[in-house]
């Protein structure tokens, strides 16, 4: 169609475009309405949340309003029967007086019952009380004081007490005051401050307070529906959910004082044991710390069977060491056993900090030899522990734990040979007699007499044990860095 | 300018479905709108030469120059000036058209229209619609106001063709669309039976 002519349509279809658009108009529609719907199902639950929480509310200001207008109503009928022997009837007729009161002049019917209660008591009798109750709320609104103060300046006046109705109604004259005839100053009050009750309920303030009160009554009214539900209610617990309870627990008491000592002792107990056990942690921070970190790293890689099986192996060979021989010896035995120390090292840097929390756990003096045999140096990269293979550390740990078996073995055959020769070269001092020593090879031993050093001359080298252990780190740190990488193991038993 | 508008529907589906059996029941067809739109081009071209008689120089006013302005100026239609009437021009600029268009807010298109293309045809066809004449005076007012009096208010052309004549063209087009359809039925029905 041309662009910028004027366009004069003659026949006009409809269009498969206008078609899909009208659908596409549609559906967007419906997704609209739908969240419409749901903004709307959305909007009306919170509404309906807010009016059940309101209503909630209004109910329970209902009922605590029917409780106290009860109450007001049952103590002002109380106090009739008690103080003018009042019938059913009278009562009725005061409260309906009341409820007429406090619609004309917007107070109360709280304030208005004990108020024509006390002037009932003080009077004698209702009517009287009536036109005294009717001054009295004149005089409350003249003096802006509330119903009770001014029924109780009445009722001092009626007993010769002007004082405070004076200072309430200051207009009353001291003469009329003077003749203390209680009709007297009640027409000479009436006279000042008639009227004041009806004016102060006319205006908006008045009004307000009528309006305050209707809304009350009408949530007494309200709760005096809901009171007899209350009341069934009420009934029903004290007669028979109570009753099932206290026979429950009478049945079950002592059940259930068992039942509760039993709890308080375990609970004792287990404070204790928590007690004694933080105290043990305490004061082995460094075996828990050392053990923390042995398992952390046993299950990072997963395989706590196994390694625990290795460790028993550990613990069962150095256990047998201690029993036989330490430091050097172990250091001998290393390098006579067969098994290089490179391996032996790779197995310790592998699970150093376990070993050396099970050496220090069996022997704490073995903490400073090993401590200082394994210190924190190398690579500071790559420490994390948990990052370890776990198929090297088992092999390693398999095969540290085969080398110090030999190594055990070799120590004791040292030991038996030693001995053996000990005992060789006491026969040979038996026999010859000399002073002379050599040791030399080929089996001839010659043993010194006391006092004198020793030179040992044996094929290969004889190092000292502060030397092996000097090897041994220097070991451990190299096959380390090949093997594994560092091992973060050291450094954490470096902090400990 | 006729506010009512009459949508006919099933025209493309009928058509499409009737090719299949009946070619020349939709040439009948095509030629109902099309003869109903010639007629229509023709009625509003003759309203073009009317309105060229209306002066001896074939405008529609004495001071509409025949040729569009050699120094146009520079506010009169973005630049391009006062456009000259050359009524063969404007006839020329008369379209009858089938074109869908662009489809309207009530998911409707033309199927039939007729076109006043020439910027001389368009400013006679609407000239007051939006502006009317002031007492006062101003540029426009004594076009509009001369305009209005010898040729009746806006919509002039193609328009008061289409305000006259629509009724009568939809009619003949509708019948011959039921006609159609009836066809298309006539031979559904016929292969429904073989």
């Amino acid at each position: 169609m041309a662009i910028g002519a004027v366009v004069a349509r003659i026949l006009t279809q409809y269009s498969d475009k206008g078609s899909k658009a009208a659908q596409k108009d549609i559906k967007k529609l419906g997704a609209n309405i739908d969240k419409f719907a749901k903004k709307s199902a959305k909007a009306f639950g919170i509404a309906a949340v807010a009016s059940a929480a309101f209503a909630a509310k209004i109910g329970k200001d209902a009922v605590q309003a029917a409780i106290a207008d009860q109450k007001s109503q049952a103590l002002l009928a109380n106090s009739l029967r008690n103080t003018v022997g009042a019938s059913d009837a009278q009562i009725v007729s005061v409260e309906k007086n009341i409820t007429a009161l406090q619609k004309q002049f917007s107070v109360v019917d709280d304030e208005l019952r004990p108020a024509f209660g006390r002037l009932t008591a003080a009077f004698g009798s209702t009517a009287a009380a009536q036109e005294a109750l009717q001054i009295a709320l004149d005089v409350s609104a003249f003096a802006s004081v509330d119903l009770a103060t001014a029924s109780d300046a009445i009722i001092k006046a009626s007993q010769g007490q002007n004082k405070a109705l004076s200072k309430l109604v200051p207009g009353i004259g001291a003469a009329t005051l003077a003749t203390k005839d209680f009709g007297k100053i009640t027409d000479k009050v009436s006279k000042i401050v008639g009227g004041a009750a009806a004016t102060r309920a006319g205006t908006l303030e008045g009004k307000m307070a009528g309006l305050k009160i209707a809304f009350g009554e009408a949530m007494e009214t309200l709760g005096y529906a809901l009171l007899p539900v209350l009341e069934k209610f009420a009934t029903m617990l004290t007669t028979q959910i109570l009753p099932k309870v206290e026979a429950f627990v009478a049945l079950n008491k002592d059940k259930l004082a068992a039942g509760f000592a039993l709890a308080a002792d375990m609970a004792f107990k287990l404070l204790t044991s928590a007690i004694a056990f933080s105290d043990w942690c305490a004061n082995n921070m460094g075996i828990v710390k050392g053990m923390a970190v042995l398992i952390a790293g046993m299950f990072a890689v997963g395989r706590i069977a196994a390694f625990i099986i290795a460790i028993q192996g550990i613990i069962g060979v150095m256990k047998l060491l201690q029993k036989t021989a330490i430091g050097a010896a172990i250091a001998n035995a290393f390098a006579t056993s067969g098994v290089s120390i490179a391996l032996g090292a790779a197995a310790l840097a592998t699970v150093g900090l376990g070993a050396y929390t099970v050496s220090k756990m069996m022997n704490p003096e073995a903490e400073t030899t090993v401590s200082k045999g394994i210190s924190p140096r190398g690579n500071s990269k790559n420490r994390d522990f948990s990052v370890t293979p776990y198929t090297p550390v088992t092999n390693a740990l398999s095969k540290f734990t085969t080398g110090l078996n030999d190594a055990t073995k070799a120590t004791k055959d040292k030991a038996i040979n030693e001995a053996a020769a000990k005992k060789n070269l006491e026969r040979q001092k038996m026999l010859s007699g000399s002073t002379s020593l050599a040791i030399g090879q080929g089996g001839k031993l010659y043993m010194p007499n006391s006092g004198r050093n020793v030179i040992v001359n044996v094929a290969g080298s004889v190092s000292t044990e502060g030397d092996l252990v000097t090897a041994i780190v220097n070991g451990i740190e190299r096959t380390t860095r090949r093997s594994f990488g560092t091992v973060g193991a050291f450094d954490r038993m470096s902090a400990i | 300018m006729a506010d009512e508008v009459i949508v006919l529907s099933g025209i493309k589906e009928t058509l499409d479905a009737l090719k299949e059996f009946d070619k020349d029941a939709v040439k009948r067809f095509n030629k109902v709108i099309n003869t109903e739109l010639a007629g229509a081009e023709r009625d509003a071209k003759a309203l073009i030469a009317g309105v060229a008689g209306y002066n001896d120089d074939n405008t529609p006013m004495s001071g509409w120059r025949k040729a569009d302005a050699a120094k146009p100026s520079k506010t009169v239609r973005g630049g391009k000036g006062w456009p000259g009437w050359d009524t063969g021009v404007v006839q020329s600029g008369i379209k009858k058209t089938k074109v869908q268009g662009k489809v309207r807010g009530d998911y409707t298109t033309s199927a039939g229209a007729l076109l006043n293309k020439t910027a001389a045809g368009a400013i006679f066809e609407i000239a007051g619609r939006k502006t009317k004449p002031g007492f006062g005076g101003g540029s426009g007012s004594q076009f509009l106001r001369t305009l209005a009096n010898r040729f009746g208010k806006a919509s002039r052309v193609v328009w008061r063709v289409v305000d006259k004549d629509k009724d009568r063209i939809q009619a003949n087009v509708a019948r011959a669309l039921e006609q159609a359809k009836a066809d298309l039925q006539k031979h559904l029905q016929g292969e429904r039976a073989k």
